[in-house]
């Protein structure tokens, strides 16, 4: 009995920097931001109690309305575009042609990139009059738009930007298509099922339970979507594509508002909770974890 | 024996000596990446440190926007701040309030120094940006100031004389007709666009003759008054009249976007150094791009007053620019008040010499002036210049202005609700401050 209670000391030593770094780091600043969220709070003066004020003037704000509907904008676009892209991708890369490691390299380089390179280079590719997308679609005799000078534009554009860090996705969904015993494929062409089949009753459920983590980890992401916003475009053209990301970053630390920061914060933080409860929720009527 | 003992008492003493001579060490953190600039604060530090040798002052470049103060709010609330530190004028009455600048005034008079006989040797307004609630919380550095420029050479072309810059509003927007060139859709050159460069909602209030700020009632009156939303007209009918999706057309080509606002943090191409764009407003600072090469070769330009409306009768600009605090918690406010002291002193003289910056103490304005004679007419603007109210909603109310009138040209809003939400908005923050 001493021996086990020994071992289990000696165990939690072993966690305890661990556990420490967990309360200390995540734990303690998610309670205290909550507590801040009911209080008016400018870092160097004392907090003062104002109950759910903040949270009541939050819906009368007509700029986090925006920065909110902008956010919806992001995850409904963000979320199921990222996934295509990153299936389809897998399907290129997970075949066996010769020099394939080439580009399943060049795939994931564009992630290694820092994005505020990365973000320049784009700025650079949406320039409407100099830039390589509109020099192209002028080629073939379209006219392009303004992208990201324009209001209806710049929230598309940046969507289509964000893809260009698909690479490491797409890694994930090909290592889950490797893991798809041949004999299935096989057996399914015998049987005369064409290649949506195939994809379809074979290779999703095989990746079904990557897609659930990508549904979530990229669906927390599209509601924190925020450096890609801030570099290219700030915000603007009038906070046409200002996330709530953004718009917390500017309380905190503009305006030294970190009462009204934190209550957004959370209500970011309540609605990824529910998405991710939901998707668990319902994940055990679409991902097969194999017999 | 004997010699020996006194030797090593010597040598015991001395040691002390030294060791008590140890430098108080002042951190300063300041922001002027401008490789001219820079080098000219580093110099200045190095004389004060000759001339204090039990001083020492390291300079430390910390990059930060006028009022995005991060690092230096997570330093002070973490105790780990500088002792003297580098602020957008216009915020010091902000940090001020939020308690997160000591209090300069009491720190210079423990070195002796008449506070009273020195504020009067500064330019107005800008002592006047470094005082909240009756005490002096840091001392001005530079100071900048808003005119009209001009390319002569378009004026030229366009068959208008390039020695007659227009006075009124109605001849600006006059030579801005003439000066806009169109093919089809697209326009190849512009005259002149009110928000462009340095045409803040504040720029037009002032040249159309008001106030934002009743300073004996504390009480914001920009929505209620009748020239200031004439000015915010008045830029409405450039965006009707120019269209918006032709002029966002024409400025995001140079990377900016068409409220004049740059697009993400890339610096701009200046379409008016390119000479697509005819005449604008912006600050003293581009006269240093121009002669540092940002224009292209044979650039021919001219500076005049901002123009003014007819009723109005005079021309009028304002001026911002940075200071020097000292954070709370400073370990050392004694020296680091001699050292901002120095620096806001003699230091401005050799700054204003260096990197053509309009200085703010007086003294240094005439040795500014024999410099660069170039900068003459914005020195003259100085005495009359007007400053953003120093309140410790500055950077909320600035922001709030800007979105007034982008709501106002995207035609989101009509002037009078744009402008009555702003003020509704800050003069509940200010309330809330001013009660305490």
């Amino acid at each position: 009995m001493t021996k086990k209670r020994k071992q289990a000391a000696i165990g939690i030593l072993f966690a305890l920097p661990t556990l420490l770094g967990l309360i200390i780091f995540k734990i303690y600043p998610i309670l205290a931001s909550g507590f801040y969220s009911l209080t008016e709070y400018h870092i160097t003066l004392p907090p003062q109690w104002i109950g759910v004020k903040n949270y009541k003037n939050l819906f009368s704000d007509p700029l986090f309305i925006k920065s909110f509907s902008n956010t919806l904008y992001y995850l409904i676009w963000l979320v199921p575009l990222g996934l295509i892209v990153g299936i389809c991708l897998a399907l290129l890369l997970v075949k066996d042609i010769k020099g394939i490691g080439f580009f399943r390299s060049m795939v994931y380089l564009p992630s290694i990139v820092p994005i505020y390179a990365f973000a320049t280079v784009a700025l650079w590719f949406f320039n409407p009059y100099f830039g390589l997308v509109n020099g192209l679609l002028a080629r073939v005799g379209v006219e392009g738009p303004l992208w990201i000078a324009d209001e209806k534009w710049v929230k598309f554009t940046l969507v289509l930007v964000a893809q260009w860090g698909a690479g490491p996705t797409a890694l994930l969904f090909m290592a889950g298509m490797k893991d798809v015993p041949k004999e299935l494929y096989e057996a399914a062409t015998l049987d005369g099922a064409n290649a949506w089949q195939k994809f379809w009753k074979i290779t999703f459920p095989f990746i079904s339970p990557i897609t659930l983590y990508y549904l979530i980890t990229s669906a927390i992401g599209a509601l924190q979507f925020f450096d890609l916003p801030n570099i290219m475009t700030g915000g603007g053209p009038n906070n046409a594509s200002l996330s709530v990301g953004m718009y917390i970053y500017r309380h905190a630390f503009r305006y030294t508002n970190m009462g009204y920061a934190c209550a957004m914060s959370w209500i970011i933080f309540i609605i990824s909770l529910i998405l991710t409860i939901v998707l668990l929720r319902t994940s055990m009527k679409w991902v097969f974890y194999g017999e | 024996m004997k010699k020996k003992s006194i030797l090593l008492v010597i040598l015991l003493c001395f040691v002390t000596l030294i060791l008590a001579q140890e430098p108080v060490k002042i951190i300063f953190w300041h922001n002027m990446s401008n490789p001219v600039d820079r080098k000219s604060i580093e110099e200045i530090v190095q004389i004060f440190n000759q001339k204090n040798p039990n001083i020492e002052v390291e300079a430390i470049l910390v990059p930060a926007t006028g009022t995005d103060a991060t690092r230096l709010m997570t330093a002070i609330a973490g105790g780990t701040g500088p002792d003297a530190y580098y602020l957008d004028r216009f915020t010091v009455a902000q940090r001020a309030y939020y308690n997160q600048l000591e209090p300069l005034d009491k720190y210079l008079e423990e070195n002796g120094i008449d506070v009273e006989l020195l504020k009067s040797k500064y330019v107005d307004f800008a002592i006047n940006e470094c005082i909240w609630d009756n005490t002096l919380y840091a001392l001005p550095w530079d100071t900048d100031a808003r005119v009209l420029f001009y390319n002569k050479k378009l004026f030229r072309e366009a068959g208008l004389d390039p020695e007659k810059p227009p006075v009124t509003i109605e001849e600006l927007d006059e030579y801005a007709e003439k000066l806009t060139k169109k093919a089809g859709n697209r326009y190849l050159q512009i005259g002149f666009v009110p928000w462009v460069g340095e045409g803040w909602p504040y720029t037009w209030g002032w040249t159309f003759g008001r106030e934002f700020y009743d300073y004996e009632n504390q009480k914001l009156i920009f929505a209620e008054d009748e020239n200031i939303k004439e000015s915010f007209e008045w830029q409405k009918m450039y965006a009707d009249k120019y269209g918006i999706k032709e002029m966002e057309a024409f400025f995001s080509a140079f990377g900016m976007s068409f409220t004049g606002s740059s697009v993400g943090s890339a610096a701009p191409i200046d379409p008016f150094l390119n000479g697509q764009l005819a005449m604008k407003v912006d600050g003293n600072w581009l006269l240093a791009q121009i002669e540092q090469g940002l224009a292209p070769a044979g650039f021919e330009y001219g500076m005049a007053p901002i123009p003014y409306p007819e009723e109005v009768g005079k021309s009028t600009t304002w001026a911002g620019g940075w200071s020097i605090v000292i954070p709370k918690g400073a370990k050392h406010p004694k020296e680091a008040a001699k050292f901002i002291y120095y620096m806001a002193t003699e230091g401005q003289i050799k700054y204003a010499e260096d990197a053509a910056h309009l200085p703010t103490w007086k003294e240094a304005i005439p040795v500014f002036v024999e410099a660069y004679p170039k900068q003459r007419l914005f020195a003259d603007l100085l005495s009359t210049a007007k400053n953003r109210p120093p309140l410790p909603v500055g950077a909320l109310l600035w922001d709030e202005l800007v979105d007034a009138r982008n709501y106002v040209l995207y035609g989101e809003k009509d002037v009078e609700t744009a402008l009555l939400d702003a003020q509704n908005k800050v003069q509940q923050e200010l309330n809330k401050m001013l009660i305490r």
